[in-house]
């Protein structure tokens, strides 16, 4: 099988990768990027464990080729601190006790970021649609919810202080 | 389990993919959003030598209406994009409906609604809202376009009639009558990242009187080879008044046209069961929303 | 217990920093130069003799590095119970998955590649998939020789059974002679899986002195390094196992099978060695929850005594033995339910069939038990027209005092607690409104009384140069939080902030033995040991001291990283001070240890034959009562709200526990309603999360822990287990309200849709 070169960036920068055509975006920030933030939990689309954002949207990055990713803008969980300044929704998951073993919980905060900048006060419903694609073992999702709508109060909060 | 190898092209235009298709014949597939074809590749259901990525095509991801030819929405459009729609959301929401129920966020971030029709799975849940809509597919080949309804677009599970070098292009759904409404209903044990069990989408049209049917369109999902429509359930419900014994009886012809089979998901007595429970809830359903919009028009 | 600081308060858990931000790493995150990439050759049949595996063109494979079988090990049989195991099948397959060989290559492609050019010659025999089937005299046998087996217990072997366990107490036929009902029923509960997120990774070192080092998520580091040291001769000096974050047990993470065959592999290609399951070989090749046949005989007085109970109960072990023995103990020994009955006898077997080997999954044999025991408490309860809240007080263990089935006495119990304050929050009884034709909503309620609490645990505290503490347990953190409650009670017993706490856990070099992150035992066992240890550091504090602060140690105390007399704060001096001056010039450095033993094995009682349950002197008593609505047209069940009561003795961490709670009671659901593996022929259908249902966020009820505190004095602060305990009630309460709503009782798990509905069917026809 012959590699091509892809560009992406990734949280920010710029990479250029030598992929076979057969690895998916989940292999290549794993393997090749190192960003093992992502996690794999079924590698079939089922669990979410392996969400990213790419241009924006909430993806399986083990249902995308890597290919597909040329030219793409992707956010992974590496990328939503800005620093030590952690996100509102990861301050949140802390705060709410909303992890456990935590495998989960890099794609959940991800499906949780979407979420909030499209819909800055969502519903509950609103918020276990948005997750439903991300399965936890662990919590029964109680406290992840409790998370996310602690951090969309948060992020409003601070939206109307500017 | 990794993907098997393969070679990768990525056309810029749908007759190079057609070339492609056509150079390798019968050892290429196409991949719009992956989402069945990863799977069924890691799994070894399927086999490939050549993937002709079609997203970078221009043109293909678009949803567009006019008030004479109707809805047209391009084969890579996703479902979220089809979930979103405020058009769709407005005069086409069985199929709105329809796609919300599929998979999760991620799923409709990336599957199509093509690739929900050319994987033909008969649980596929675009399809039988389509077939309620009386959609037809739009395809493309080197040899020319053709349009086809989409009853003669399924032949089996996983089985379609495009040629090995054919190309869906879009979906068109005339656009319905005034004052029509349809709903989508699907059957599974989860509320979401679930495959239908049993899924039915009804469309009907009230007369002015709001309790004469004066149209109606019932397609069921999951329940045959193919997702099929049920025409004698249609037939008993035109021209007639709504009433409870008529919904009672379409909804028993539907299942009667079911000819599901008994797998890990239902036995197929319950299949056909729950085909008469939804249909009798989705006519229903539809009649009330349609007769809110006979009366709304009435006092307009 | 006034004035506690840390200990029962909501904390943030000490790894959630690096969780949210992805920076903890699990097993499958971990890399070394060389690393090579393990795959398993795994049985394609349920039974056969295996004649010849042909590893050549494997080896051959250009980017093979070793291949791995059955003559690679010294084929020593072993096992937690019986030693019926191997790391690869040798003489038979016994079951579809089982491994047969393994490869380690430089990538997973060519380790896939090479799995695949394998060849096994079989010689297929008759296989045996149904325990019951499996009992018959003329059964196929799973394992020929299983008379010379050695089993860590006076085993009864006989045939395809494995264990045989017995509980007899009083005269049942008496009993039943003095009952006014007798009630007969059976149920079945089916193979759930664990679903822990990550799948069993490993990855395996051999160093030059020939020692391994193996990171693998086990949840019982130190039993898997002595079945390792067991199976492949090895002596554990040579074997060292790390954790590093692990992503979910619930009793399936013992893995020591997938760390033996990368050992193996490891020290044959000299390089380091990468094993991560798939999610298929997670569902195929691990050890989900034993399915079981309950039938359960009840006799009890008009006015609503439970006066007799037999029990029989076969218990499908799979092909091997795990854990079998001792679930079906536990199964056996709740089978009577926490309840007083005069009389009972319980007869159970775990047989062994070609299915995969079941083994431990929360709940260990109580979910199987009560989902049986809590149904038939309805349904008796439904016919003697008694409350079934009332039914159960009337009958149930009282606080202190009473008598276990077999024999043994049981104190500060909060059983009936759990029931007044459920019952109190949200009545059982059918709520009249909400209803339409097509949806009922109906209430069940489930009660449940588990031990916890097993086998000894260490613990080190250091004191470092600058006065802040290092703990070291032998204790895994498998995701529960214990990291978290261990550091907790090292901070209050040392009178500092948690951030004063380094932990050192999940290392078997470095940390005193641990029995391990199962039977709800962490926070009592490791939780004690470790604030032993605390107070051994602040007495050698205290004495180091007491000469300098010119005071009585009884007059001194230990806070904020300073020993200060009481009642004069300025007469202290600083725990850095101390740290250094006992290193230059008294003793040396300060250490600080502690051990505890959770008095499992308390003697065995003379009412029980066949494996004896080490009988925790800790209790988890825990009710549930749960609203369901049913649609009537379909079947299709809504769990609406959960309200579990749990008796928790001292709540370490609230926060923590309610996760312990709402996780618990969703794996419940999904127990009850939706999971399930189905297998045809010893094959399983559905080895993915599309066919194996698992709730997701949408499916979740509104869950309400109520936490009673009845303080345990054998648990640190007062703690109780309690990590177990949350699922086992939540299946028959959810039975019951389905019965409550719509009127059929279904004995059989999970409760589908299409169960329910048939059984509506049949009944209305019934009635026509
Ligand atoms: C976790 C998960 C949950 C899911 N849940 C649901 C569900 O609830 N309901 C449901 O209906 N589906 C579900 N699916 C299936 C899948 O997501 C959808 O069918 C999706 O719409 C497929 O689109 P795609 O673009 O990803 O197709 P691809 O995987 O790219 O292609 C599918 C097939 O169609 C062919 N193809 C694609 N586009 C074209 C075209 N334009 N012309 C000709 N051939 C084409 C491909 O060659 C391939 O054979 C689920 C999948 C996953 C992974
Ligand atoms: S690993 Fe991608 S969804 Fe599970
Ligand atoms: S915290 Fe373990 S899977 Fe979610």
């Amino acid at each position: 099988m012959t590699t091509e070169l892809i560009s992406l960036v990734v949280n920010g920068e710029a990479h250029q990768v030598l992929v076979k055509p057969n690895w998916t975006l989940l292999d290549v920030l794993r393997d090749e990027l190192n960003l093992t933030g992502t996690k794999r939990g079924c590698d079939t689309g089922c669990c979410g464990a392996c969400t990213v954002i790419v241009d924006g949207k909430t993806v399986n990055s083990c249902l995308m080729l890597a290919m597909k990713a040329d030219g793409r803008n992707i956010l992974t969980i590496e990328g939503l601190a800005r620093g030590d300044k952690l996100h509102p929704i990861q301050e949140a998951f802390i705060e709410k006790g909303a992890l456990q073993c935590g495998f989960c919980t890099p794609g959940m905060v991800l499906s949780a970021k979407a979420l909030l900048d499209e819909n800055p006060s969502p519903t509950e419903e609103d918020i276990k649609t948005a997750i439903a694609g991300n399965l936890c073992r662990c919590t029964g999702y109680i406290q992840i919810i409790e998370a996310i709508q602690a951090a969309a109060r948060n992020l409003a909060g601070s939206a109307s202080r500017r | 389990m990794s993907l098997p190898k393969f070679a990768y092209f990525v056309p810029a235009t749908i007759e190079e993919a057609c070339r492609l298709l056509r150079q390798h014949n019968g050892r290429a597939k196409i991949i719009a959003g992956g989402t069945d074809l990863i799977v069924s590749m890691r799994e070894r259901l399927i086999a490939a030598e050549y993937l002709v990525d079609i997203t970078r095509i221009p043109g293909l991801d678009s949803i567009g209406h006019d008030a004479h030819s109707g809805l047209n929405i391009g084969a890579l459009c996703t479902h979220g994009q089809i979930e979103s729609s405020r058009l769709i959301r407005q005069r086409f929401a069985v199929l709105a409906q329809a796609a919300h129920t599929i998979g999760a966020v991620q799923v409709r971030n990336l599957g199509t609604i093509g690739g929900n029709l050319c994987h033909a799975a008969p649980s596929a849940d675009s399809a039988p809202a389509l077939l309620a809509l009386d959609a037809r597919a739009r395809t493309f080949s080197l040899q020319g376009g053709r349009i086809l309804g989409l009853e003669d677009f399924f032949t089996g599970p996983g089985g379609t009639a495009l040629k090995p070098d054919e190309i869906l292009t879009a979906i068109e759904v005339p656009n319905p009558p005034a004052g029509y409404a349809g709903i989508y209903l699907k059957h599974s044990p989860r509320q979401a990242m679930d495959l239908a069990v049993v899924g039915v989408a009804v469309v009907l049209c009230l007369a002015e009187d709001g309790l004469t049917c004066s149209d109606a369109r019932i397609a069921l999902g999951a329940v045959a080879p193919t997702p099929i429509r049920a025409r004698q359930a249609e037939g008993l419900l035109r021209g007639k008044k709504l009433d409870d014994d008529v919904i009672k009886e379409s909804a028993r012809a539907a299942a009667e046209a079911a000819r599901p089979i008994s797998d890990i998901r239902g036995s197929a007595e319950y299949r056909k069961e729950i085909v008469a429970v939804l249909t009798g809830r989705g006519i229903e359903q539809a009649m009330r929303e349609a007769r809110q919009k006979v009366r709304r028009k009435g006092k307009s | 217990m006034g004035g506690l600081s840390v200990v029962g308060k909501g904390v943030a858990r000490v790894d959630a920093l690096e969780k949210v931000t992805g920076q903890a790493k699990y097993v499958m995150d971990l890399k070394l130069p060389n690393m090579l990439h393990c795959k398993v050759k795994r049985s394609s049949l349920a039974h056969a003799r295996l004649l010849k595996v042909d590893t050549s063109r494997a080896e051959r494979l250009p980017g093979v590095k070793a291949v791995a079988t059955a003559a690679d090990t010294p084929n020593i049989r072993f096992g937690f119970y019986v030693k019926d195991e191997t790391m690869f099948a040798y003489d038979k397959v016994r079951f579809i998955g089982e491994p047969v060989a393994a490869v380690a290559a430089i990538d997973e492609e060519t380790a896939e590649e090479a799995i695949e050019l394998i060849k096994v010659e079989y010689e297929e025999l008759p296989a045996v998939y149904d325990p019951l089937e499996a009992l018959s005299e003329t059964a196929p046998l799973v394992h020929e020789d299983i008379a010379s087996y050695q089993a860590g217990f006076s085993a009864v072997k006989y045939r395809n059974v494995c264990s045989h366990t017995t509980l007899k107490k009083g005269d049942v036929e008496e009993g039943f002679r003095q009952s006014d009902f007798i009630f007969e029923d059976t149920f079945k509960t089916q193979v759930v899986h664990q679903c822990s997120l990550e799948t069993h990774p490993v990855l395996a070192e051999i160093d030059g002195s020939g020692k391994a080092s193996l990171w693998g998520v086990s949840s019982m580091m130190f039993p898997a390094r002595e079945l390792l040291s067991q199976a492949l001769g090895i002596p554990m000096t040579k074997i060292r196992i790390q954790t590093v974050h692990t992503g979910g047990s619930f009793g399936g993470k013992v893995g020591y099978i997938p760390l033996g065959i990368c050992l193996l592999l490891a020290r044959k290609a000299r390089r380091p060695v990468r094993l991560v399951l798939t999610r298929q070989e997670e569902f195929i090749g691990t050890n989900p929850r034993h399915p079981s046949i309950i039938t359960l005989k009840t006799g009890v007085t008009s006015d609503g005594r439970l006066v007799s109970r037999e029990a029989r109960i076969v218990m499908d072990s799979g092909a091997c033995a795990v854990d079998g023995p001792a679930v079906m103990t536990n199964t056996a020994t709740s089978a009577p339910g926490p309840y007083n009955i005069p009389h009972v006898k319980v007869d159970a077997r775990c047989v062994y069939t070609n299915k995969q080997p079941f083994g431990a999954f929360r709940g260990y044999g109580h979910p199987q038990a009560y989902f049986a025991v809590e149904s038939q408490m309805d349904i008796i309860a439904d016919k003697l027209g008694i409350d079934p809240v009332e039914f159960r007080l009337k009958n149930c263990f009282e606080k202190d005092g009473s008598e276990l089935p077999t024999g043994h006495r049981i104190y500060h119990c909060g059983l009936k607690e759990t029931l007044v304050r459920a019952s109190a929050y949200i009545s059982s009884a059918r709520p009249a409104s909400a209803e339409n034709k097509r949806w009922r909503v109906g209430r069940g309620v489930a009660c449940m009384l588990m031990e916890s609490g097993l086998s000894g645990s260490g613990a080190f505290v250091k004191v470092n140069d600058d006065g802040t503490f290092t703990v070291i347990t032998g204790t895994v953190d498998v995701g529960q939080g214990c990291s978290t409650v261990v550091c907790q009670i090292a901070a209050e017993e040392l009178g500092v902030d948690l951030a004063d706490i380094s932990l050192i856990a999940g290392d078997t070099d470095t940390g005193p033995y641990d029995f391990g992150s199962c039977a709800s035992r962490v926070t009592r066992a490791a939780g004690h040991a470790v604030r032993l240890a605390a107070a051994d550091v602040k007495k050698q504090l205290f004495e180091l001291a007491c000469d300098r602060l010119e005071a009585n140690i009884e007059d001194l105390e230990l806070r904020d990283k300073k020993v200060s007399v009481t009642g004069s704060p300025f007469k202290s001096i600083s725990v850095a001070e101390l740290a250094t001056m006992s290193i230059f010039e008294r003793s040396g450095p300060i250490l600080g240890r502690g051990a505890f033993l959770d008095k499992g094995g308390v003697p065995l009682s003379e009412r029980v034959s066949g494996y004896a349950k080490s009988e925790g002197p800790s209790l988890q008593p825990a009710t549930v009562i749960a609203e369901v609505t049913v649609d009537t047209e379909t079947g299709r069940v809504r769990v609406l709200r959960c309200v579990e009561s749990q008796d928790v003795g001292r709540c370490i961490n609230p926060a923590t526990m309610e996760g312990q709670i709402h996780g618990g009671v969703v794996q419940g659901i999904g127990y009850a309603l939706t999971e399930e593996t189905l297998f045809e022929n010893g094959r399983i259908l559905n080895p993915s999360f599309v066919d194996y249902k698992m709730a997701t966020a949408l499916d979740t009820p509104q869950i309400v822990p109520l936490i009673v505190e009845e303080l345990d004095p054998t648990g640190p602060y007062g703690a109780k287990g309690a990590g177990e305990a949350p699922i086992v009630p939540v299946a028959p309460a959810i039975a019951n309200a389905i019965y409550n709503a719509v009127g059929v009782r279904i004995k059989e798990l999970p409760i589908t849709g299409e169960k329910i509905f048939m059984a509506m069917k049949k009944s209305q026809g019934g009635k026509e």
